[in-house]
């Protein structure tokens, strides 16, 4: 894994000790697998090290500044298994140092020259505002359907998929629709698989992470895999599902634990298709592709089984 | 496995997919897409056994594919005027109402199925929400065939306009060929109106004053006020249910950069607009009775039901918070049953002049 916290001496003043501590602590414990799926996809691209790096350091900072601005929406008191900086820094901290990250960003990245990244990188932070902003919208929504939740995940967790994958490209000044069409949409189907993938660990479905269950049904939310169990339980029994105290408390109001486990089928069927339609899509990239990036495909293609079915591809363990 | 093809639009084989008539047994059912962008030269396709195609039954299908529900637009204000004209004595030519009211049917339904051709052509159809899914996109018709029935429908439609034309000539002039072009500016596919400013005017008119005061010409050879005015509110109506339709889609018009008022105003605007334009309806109606209703009670009764419609819908539109999630859903519901409830009321006025007629015959 790359170091995180790759940056200019600039990018952090010296003369701004608490920022510096503040950005430690959320730096240390993050996997970095957006950076690393950058280096993938401009590794595979033969760019520079100077721009891998740039790249890398632009997505961490984007991620990092939504997170820093997610928990206070979401007034969680705990990142990554240590406390929240809004808590431990103030909100007013925890907002200014998101916002500087975001600048920091445009800083380093108009250096860079390409004004096409630039506007891209702008409208990618833009449309994780908004996604922010309709998420939060809904939560207490215990009626929201999988087609809505959908466009706000497409908004808040696609988008930046969507950059790892396209921002490589746009930085060799690689333009072709075709390739960017393509791109945008396995984009848009690895940010829905990795946040449903994420949904169903809340059901304790797959969870190696040993992440606390019903965590977003007990704060008011009602995940993808919620909103898609629940779809035919009446508007009275899904406002109750709030109430519920545990994991055996959802199923039995869901029908009991062999309805639920039909539900987690259903869904990963419907899954596999948007898996299938990855696969389709990386057939028209590799269309665009010129001799020697090949590599790429191989690299992008296990990404549904880590993202979606949390489990390390067979090639890949071995590597 | 799922079979997928994507064809860009300059590929030979495209139109054909788009079309169905790729394959006699198999349907290409356009992939939705969350990436609005309208321009995309490329469409994937999903390829289904025409067996796995899931229909309701045979009329509910028809039903859904001819729209039938707009055409009580049209059949409502047609029993309106027929009714106001039977009140006041007036002679109509039951050959020329008939063929003008079914030829106006056949219209509507031809324009329909041209606006659905239409946004499945420039790909629109893959961007809005699920609930606006058509049935070229569920599989139930080819694109093809919905042209082609168009097409048969607007000549039919032209073919029952002509005794109408025969017999009251002016009806050309006032009526159909203004509606014509309008009709042309709104389904152009390359600079149609349907997404810009303007398209609500154009349906009002269409919908509203023209078909009535056509109607009004053809069944009694005379122009009436009265028909204007309900025309008026029929029109409005159907602006009401436009509005409603785009308030629901308003986040994926606004990316896609599809105008409308709705777009226009945004969302805390657009939620004034639906209370203002339903309390306006009831005002024009209010109007409309107390003007030509003999009997004071219909306009105070109508009154009454603004009041018991408008503050209601205020109320919950107001709770609105986000343009998406499912009191988003529940207002459109409740929009369009209160349309329902509109024509009902309007519908008992009716029943009521019938009803008089039959205890006070002339």
């Amino acid at each position: 894994m790359p170091t995180l916290k790759i940056y200019d001496p600039r990018d952090f003043p010296a003369y701004l000790p608490k920022l510096n501590n503040l950005y430690d602590d959320l730096f240390a414990g993050g996997k970095g697998f957006r950076s690393q799926l950058i280096r993938w996809v401009s590794g595979s691209l033969g760019s520079s090290e100077k721009i891998q790096a740039l790249l890398g350091q632009t997505i961490e900072f984007i991620h990092n500044a939504s997170l820093l601005h997610d928990d206070l929406v979401d007034r969680s008191r705990l990142r990554r298994g240590k406390t929240a900086a809004w808590v431990k820094y103030t909100p007013e901290y925890a907002v200014l140092a998101g916002d500087y990250l975001l600048a920091r960003v445009m800083v380093n990245l108009s250096g860079h020259g390409n004004i096409r990244l630039v506007q891209y990188t702008a409208e990618i932070i833009s449309d994780l505002l908004e996604g922010e902003w309709l998420q939060d919208s809904l939560v207490g929504d215990m009626e929201v359907d999988l087609s809505q939740l959908d466009r706000v995940h497409n908004l808040k967790t696609a988008s930046l998929f969507k950059w790892c994958l396209r921002a490589p490209f746009l930085a060799e000044e690689r333009y072709e629709p075709g390739l960017h069409t393509a791109l945008e949409e396995m984009g848009t189907l690895l940010g829905q698989l990795f946040q449903r993938g994420d949904d169903l660990l809340d059901f304790d479905v797959r969870n190696d992470e040993g992440k606390n269950p019903l965590g977003d049904l007990k704060s008011g939310y009602l995940n993808s895999f919620g909103a898609f169990a629940t779809r035919e339980l009446s508007a009275e029994r899904k406002r109750e599902l709030r109430h519920c105290e545990s994991l055996a408390d959802f199923q039995a109001r869901l029908g009991g634990e062999a309805v639920f486990a039909a539900r987690v089928k259903e869904f990963d069927e419907k899954n596999q298709f948007l898996i299938d339609l990855y696969r389709h899509q990386m057939v028209l990239l590799k269309n665009h592709l010129k001799p020697g990036e090949e590599m790429l495909l191989e690299r992008l293609e296990p990404l549904t089984e880590i993202l979606y079915w949390r489990r390390q591809p067979k090639s890949h363990s071995k590597s | 496995m799922t079979q997928l093809k994507t064809l860009s639009r300059q590929d030979p084989e495209f139109q054909n997919y788009l079309d169905g008539r790729f394959s006699k047994t198999e349907r290409a059912l356009p992939l939705e897409t969350l990436n609005v962008n309208s321009d995309s030269e490329m469409v994937t396709f999903r390829i289904v056994p025409l067996r796995e195609i899931a229909r309701p039954g045979f009329f509910a299908m028809w039903a859904e594919v001819f729209k039938v529900r707009y055409f009580l637009l049209l059949a409502f204000p047609a029993f309106v005027i027929l009714t106001k004209n039977s009140f006041d004595d007036v002679e109509v030519d039951p050959l020329v109402t008939t063929t003008s009211l079914l030829g106006a049917f056949f219209l509507i339904a031809a324009a329909n199925l041209w606006n659905d051709y239409f946004d499945h052509l420039k790909g629109l159809d893959r961007v809005h929400p699920e609930t606006q899914k058509k049935p070229i996109q569920k599989g139930w018709v080819t694109a093809w065939a919905t042209k082609a029935w168009a097409w048969v429908y607007l000549v039919l439609g032209i073919l029952l306009g002509l005794p109408a034309l025969w017999v009251e000539p002016t009806i050309l002039a006032v009526v159909a060929l203004p509606g014509a072009l309008a009709l042309w500016a709104w389904l152009n596919p390359v600079k149609g109106l349907r997404f810009r400013r303007g398209a609500e005017l154009l349906v009002f008119l269409l919908v509203g004053p023209m078909f009535a005061v056509g109607f009004q010409l053809a069944s009694s050879g005379f122009f009436d006020l009265e028909s204007l005015w309900i025309g008026a509110i029929t029109g409005w109506l159907a602006v009401f249910l436009i509005h409603v339709r785009n308030f629901e889609a308003l986040m994926v018009n606004s990316q896609a950069g599809f105008q409308s008022t709705v777009v226009g105003l945004g969302f805390e605007s657009s939620k004034s607009l639906l209370v203002g334009w339903w309390a306006a309806l009831w005002g024009a109606f209010i109007l409309y009775q107390y003007v030509y209703m003999p009997l004071i009670w219909w306009p105070m009764g109508s009154l009454a039901m603004a009041l018991a419609t408008t503050i209601p819908l205020n109320r919950r539109v107001s709770r609105l918070q986000s343009p998406m999630g499912s009191e988003m859903t529940a207002l459109i519901r409740n929009c369009r049953s209160l349309v329902n409830l509109f024509w009902c009321w309007w519908l008992l006025q009716c029943l009521w002049m019938y009803l008089l007629m039959e205890i006070h015959p002339r």
